[in-house]
């Protein structure tokens, strides 16, 4: 077993970081290790933090010979910017929003949203990435 | 830093637009509105400070953003530099 991989088994163990954290970490040195020029020499593995948020659509061939595509990046920092300015809304109007986003079946409470809370939020957003394939359509959401 | 350039295209038209010139243009409309939102930012009790600041930090996080829309006979492009 790789040494380092030992010592993310021996934190698990130790209680100081959660399965979820060393599944992470796990992966994270797999990648290292796959790629040594990307792999830290100081230890722990750096995870790459996504700049842009894109959604890609493309409808494909068929829909009355058209071939309608969409490509939309949006940079991470717009997105916090975004979060700042939600934090800016004045506690009458949050609460409007909160309704209104319920009522469209969104249950957020938009006073939950705080700007301390952002980078876990660009983190989680890393590792997601949707992708709709249907016959007629795809749809891809991810970061890079 | 804040936008710069915008590309847009629409069907075969490509257009390069100097926001620079935009922001010098609205410069004086701007200082002339500072007293305005102040004054807004205090009617509905948020900070006038903070306000300021995320409108800057949302100006200056527009560079990269890019909207491309294309079907088969038409075209849209939007590119923030």
């Amino acid at each position: 077993m790789n040494e380092r991989r030992k010592e993310v088994l021996e934190m698990l163990a130790a209680g100081k970081i959660t399965a979820d954290e060393a599944e992470r970490l796990i992966s994270a040195l797999e990648k290292g290790s796959s790629n040594p020029q990307t792999a830290e020499t100081s230890g722990a593995p750096l995870k790459a933090t996504p700049r842009y948020l894109r959604v890609l659509v493309d409808a494909g061939p068929g829909a009355g010979g058209k071939t309608p595509k969409v490509n939309v990046r949006v940079p991470m920092q717009l997105l916090r910017a975004g979060v700042k300015l939600a934090s800016l809304i004045p506690q009458q109007a949050q609460a409007h929003v909160n309704d209104a986003l319920r009522e469209k079946g969104f249950s957020v409470d938009l006073s939950q949203l705080k700007p301390e809370n952002l980078e876990e939020l660009i983190d989680g957003l890393s590792d997601m990435r949707i992708d709709v394939d249907d016959k007629d359509a795809k749809v891809a959401v991810f970061c890079e | 830093m804040i936008p710069l350039f915008l590309t847009l295209r629409i069907q075969w038209v490509r257009l390069w637009v100097p926001l620079i010139l935009v922001w010098l243009l609205l410069l004086p409309l701007v200082l002339l509105l500072l007293p305005l939102v102040v004054l807004a930012c205090l009617i509905i009790r948020i900070s006038a400070w903070r306000a300021l600041i995320t409108f800057w930090q949302l100006l200056g996080a527009l560079p990269g953003t890019s909207i491309e829309l294309r079907d088969g006979k038409h075209a849209f492009a939007v590119k923030i530099i």
